[in-house]
């Protein structure tokens, strides 16, 4: 009898364990991010904003706060580094989800790794055009970021609602991560419709402005992604061949230093700043929405501390909040997967559960696409007060439902072209060609000049002979007819 | 119930334990069946060398595709484990795994997966392939870390010169030499302004004719040679034509371009010969160099590389005259004769495939004497620091091992035909582009430049060797065939002296 209930009691507690799921998880996170902290995302900057999420999960109570989860950092140098030591750990135990890579090219080769392990990627980065590809080799990635194409969406709602149809992307290709390069194909890819050209500038290499205001004139918009030197001297090149005065609209994407802005940006404090900033007058900006909620106050303060105490001195950028984000969405889509009866190694089923999707997150609203990118929410900036030349938001896209929202600063008339008054700028080669032709004309001129000339003396001679013949043949006659003739053949003369 | 339930239970656990163990027993001796009579008892299985091999598993456009290669390397494999001088008392094993991805091109995110699971399922001591080169990149960059010799025949890209790929073997043609054999060609011949370089890149591919031409332009000497910005032809059939009858007769006119090395495919090359030669241009004036390294356009029987059997088929003969056709030097030797035959019966009967007697064939040569001079280096260390007969031998490093390798002259089957000079052009007063026939000289005893025969009607032909005691000079359509050695001499200790040899084609009735 003894044995029986003990046996009964035994399988009414495994039961118990048995049937309730226990979400008590060790979850096992990688993170790549790059010690070099001239990257923005650099694990200085990040890893306070990741482990703050952590011990936001913790403290926050309920299923998710019974999740354990062991972050791991691990290098990234934007080259190799983060695939060969995700191969390398991995002959023991492989990961449950990893955060990062940020750079294109690193997070390419993880990603493909992963997806071919069915582990989990979330990432602020990878921004690139050719993630958006999630049918193969991409299939296992997240982006918690707005890539490149969701910012191209603001110019294709732009060049709707303004009838724009051409445009010339300007970039500057570093040949290393090529940041610029994929920010505007992005543009190049969503707007295949419009007729669209692209002017390539290698780094290192000297920016030809004669020849890229050459090729601004046979467009309608500019859109730029440079470094700030460079684009306040095509500006100013623009400036110079009037091409500021409303004919062209110029624009330039700064997705990341959101705050490098406000009126020091034309400024050089050399002797074309004056130029520059009316130049600037006509330059538009896109940047990023900034938003702000109370939650996001004490972030924020939290991480300015940890970036103090690292040494550095900037604010919050979309990849702190965006790998924050990041781990609160795992955390919650993993939490649903375990509830619905799956294991943490069914990474499908994870991954779908972030997708097509929105929830709260650290600065606002985070919605993710069905696709499994986020909407992005944009800004667009432009000089509102031409005196002291300061931008100002003017603009606003919202990416989840598509809408373009001018704000009360919002200068129609700016973004108005206005017709084309001259076809094309004056060019040192057309001058040259107009001094030949006027240099042939004058020659010409001077040629028929001389020959009437030639012929009017040999005329007049002739006139003269004639004249003199008529008075020789009066000499018999008496002085004072002969004066009276005289007189009155040049009298008939002059009247002739 | 109750007391016979305990020792029942272990009972049938018992049981259970026992059953197990039969099955693993069995198992076991399956797959080593006893052989009383040559091995004593004791006697351990023989340690596994394994080697990682990554080609594309089924697509044969590409010369390094498995059904070409895999015979060959069967073969190797075999012939060093029945070796009792190489690697004794190890035997070496391959692993084989595809790098095409689902549409069947070779793929550079296919690749280095493969490369780690093979490195993560079972440790190989060397990674042989891929042959693409956006394909072996990042396996050689993969390589490097592990420390893992790679040894290829392909990864023709001038890329892999220098030091970022520090751990690849290239045992095969790479674009290098045929670059340095382009520049030792324009300097014979006094080119040094003229040159352009004209090719076709999808993009999509392995980007062949690119990485031809991309080379070309990293020349040894730069200020010696001027080539023109590379032109690059679409590969839309429609557009590239007018575009590129405009660039030859708007750019020749006007800055004498008169020397091109075209890469592209066949047919393109045969619609821009037929353009030029319906241009009105000083057709004479111009040579055309087509780079076919593997003769794709020389495959009919006879060689007539012009004809399609259209109407255009008169003006290409004779647009054709301008033109040579640059391919790689098919090795004269018996070993190689019997190779071929041998990798043909073995293609058959292993792939059930038919090896056609092209020049790609010399990419199985180059894998099969890669493996083997891996598998010598690696015998000679062995014969030094010994690597261990335990059941793990100890892997040696692989800068170790592809340091032996390099800098060494390794008889295999493809590379032995004795080094060609040039032949000295006597008269400076020529024309730059009337090819000269050069004398032969006293002392050396291989044939120099040759003379096509006239044949008619004239299909391409490799010149027999003829003796000359005087000389002539001819225009444009008269060649010479000529072989580089410059190679062996002038590549560094980067690389190991492969000796890559070139053919020239003259398609005309030369005198």
């Amino acid at each position: 009898m003894r044995s029986n209930a003990v046996l009964a009691y035994f399988v009414a507690v495994l039961s118990v364990v048995l049937l309730t799921p226990c979400v008590c998880e060790d979850v096992d996170v990688l993170v790549f991010l790059p010690q070099n902290n001239s990257y923005l995302f650099s694990r200085a900057r990040v890893a306070p904003a990741i482990l703050y999420a952590q011990q936001r999960l913790k403290a926050h109570g309920g299923p998710l706060s019974e999740m354990n989860f062991n972050i791991d950092f691990d290098q990234s140098d934007c080259v190799n580094a983060a695939l060969f030591s995700l191969v390398d750990r991995s002959c023991t135990r492989r990961p449950d989800v990893i955060l990062g890579p940020v750079c294109e090219y690193e997070a390419a080769a993880v990603v493909r790794l992963a997806s071919h392990w069915h582990i989990p990627v979330i990432s602020a980065g990878a921004l690139a055009t050719a993630f958006s590809d999630k049918s193969s080799e991409y299939s296992h990635l997240t982006r918690i970021a707005p890539s490149y194409v969701k910012m191209a969406e603001t110019f294709s709602a732009m060049f709707e609602h303004f009838s724009w149809s051409s445009a010339l992307l300007i970039y500057e290709d570093d040949r290393q991560e090529r940041n610029c390069y994929f920010t505007l194909e992005g543009v190049y890819h969503l707007m295949s419709g419009f007729n669209v050209k692209t002017y390539q500038v290698y780094e290192g290499e000297r920016l030809d402005t004669e020849d890229v205001v050459q090729s601004i004139s046979d467009t309608e918009v500019v859109i730029m992604c440079m470094g700030a030197d460079q684009i306040r001297d095509v500006m100013l090149a623009a400036h110079r061949h009037s091409l500021t005065n409303g004919s062209y609209m110029f624009f330039n994407i700064e997705l990341f230093n959101a705050s490098s802005y406000g009126d020091g940006w034309w400024r050089r404090d050399d002797a074309h700043d004056a130029e520059a900033m009316q130049a600037y007058s006509s330059l538009n900006t896109l940047t990023l929405l900034k938003s702000s909620k109370p939650q996001f106050e004490n972030f924020t303060l939290e991480m300015r501390g940890a970036l103090r105490r690292a040494g550095l001195h900037d604010s919050i950028n979309l990849f702190m909040e965006g790998f924050h984000d990041a781990l609160l969405l795992y955390a919650i889509a993993l939490q649903e997967a375990l509830q619905s009866g799956h294991s943490k190694s069914n990474a499908l089923e994870i991954t779908s559960r972030m997708w097509n999707r929105t929830f709260e997150g650290i600065a606002g609203p985070v919605s993710i696409d069905a696709n499994g990118d986020r909407d992005g929410d944009f800004s667009l900036m432009s000089m509102t007060d031409t005196e002291a030349g300061t931008f100002e938001t003017v603009a606003s896209y919202f990416g989840e439902n598509g809408t373009f929202q001018m704000l009360p600063t919002f200068n129609r008339e700016h973004f108005t072209l206005r017709g084309r008054v001259r076809p094309l700028p004056e060019t040192p080669d057309k001058s040259c060609g107009l001094g030949v032709s006027a240099l042939t004309g004058v020659i010409v001129g001077a040629v028929l000049g001389i020959t009437l000339l030639v012929a009017f003396f040999f005329l007049r001679k002739n006139f003269k002979i004639t004249i003199e013949r008529r008075t020789h043949r009066d000499q018999c006659e008496v002085g004072k007819r002969r004066q009276l003739r005289e007189d009155s053949i040049r009298s008939s003369y002059s009247a002739s | 119930m109750g007391p016979l339930r305990g020792p029942s239970l272990s009972l049938l656990l018992l049981l259970l334990l026992v059953s197990a163990q039969c099955r693993k027993l069995r198992r076991l001796t399956r797959n080593h069946p006893p052989h009383p009579h040559t091995q004593p008892q004791s006697q351990p299985p023989k340690p596994n060398i394994t080697l990682a091999v990554i080609l594309p598993h089924s697509n044969t456009k590409y010369p390094w595709a498995w059904p070409r290669i895999g015979a060959a390397i069967d073969r190797a494999v075999c012939t060093v484990n029945s070796d009792p001088r190489l690697l004794p008392g190890h035997l070496l094993t391959y692993v084989f795994k595809s790098s095409q991805d689902k549409h069947g091109i070779c793929s550079e995110s296919m690749a280095p997966l493969m490369a780690v699971d093979l490195k993560l399922g079972y440790d190989p001591w060397a990674f042989i392939g891929p042959g693409c080169s956006y394909a072996a990149s990042p396996v050689g960059l993969f390589a490097g870390h592990w420390d893992v010799p790679m040894v290829t025949a392909g990864a023709p890209a001038v890329a892999f010169y220098g030091g970022v790929y520090p751990s690849i073997t290239n045992t095969g043609p790479t674009h290098k030499k045929l670059g340095r054999f382009a520049l030792r060609l324009c300097e014979h011949f006094g080119w040094r302004e003229h040159v352009m370089l004209v090719f076709s890149d999808n993009k999509v591919d392995d980007r062949p004719c690119y990485f031809d031409t991309f080379l070309q332009t990293k020349k040894t000497q730069p200020d010696e040679l001027l080539i023109a910005r590379p032109l690059l032809l679409c590969s839309k059939a429609n557009t590239y034509l007018k575009r590129s009858h405009l660039h030859l007769s708007h750019l020749s006119l006007f800055f004498l371009l008169s020397v091109m090395f075209i890469c592209c495919m066949p047919d393109v090359f045969r619609k821009l010969m037929v353009e030029f030669r319906s241009a009105d241009l000083p057709h004479e004036q111009y040579v055309f160099f087509y780079i076919d390294v593997f003769g794709d356009s020389l495959n009919s029987d006879p060689k007539m590389p012009w004809a399609r059997g259209d109407e255009e088929d008169v003006i290409a003969k004779d647009a054709f005259q301008n033109v040579k056709i640059v391919t790689y030097r098919e090795p004269q030797n018996s070993e190689y004769r019997d190779f071929i035959k041998n990798l043909k019966e073995d293609a058959q009967k292993m792939f059930n495939y038919t090896v056609e007697d092209t020049l790609m064939n010399i990419i199985a040569g180059g894998f099969y004497d890669g493996l083997m001079l891996y598998t010598h280096a690696l015998n000679e260390l062995d014969q030094i620091h010994g690597l261990g007969l335990t059941h793990e031998p100890a892997r040696p490093g692989g800068e170790e091992v592809t340091r032996r390798m390099w800098n060494r002259t390794y008889y295999g089957q493809c590379v032995r035909c004795p080094p060609i000079l040039l032949c000295p052009c006597v008269s400076d007063a020529l024309p730059s582009f009337c090819v000269p026939v050069c004398q032969m000289s006293s002392h050396t005893s291989v044939s120099l430049c040759q003379i096509c025969p006239s044949i008619l009607p004239y299909p391409c032909v490799r010149c027999p060797p003829i003796l000359l005691t005087s000389l002539s000079y001819a225009y444009i359509s008269r060649s010479c065939t000529l072989g580089v050695d410059t190679i062996a001499l002038i590549g560094s200790w980067f690389r190991p002296a492969v000796v890559v040899n070139f053919s020239l084609w003259c398609c005309n009735n030369c005198i």
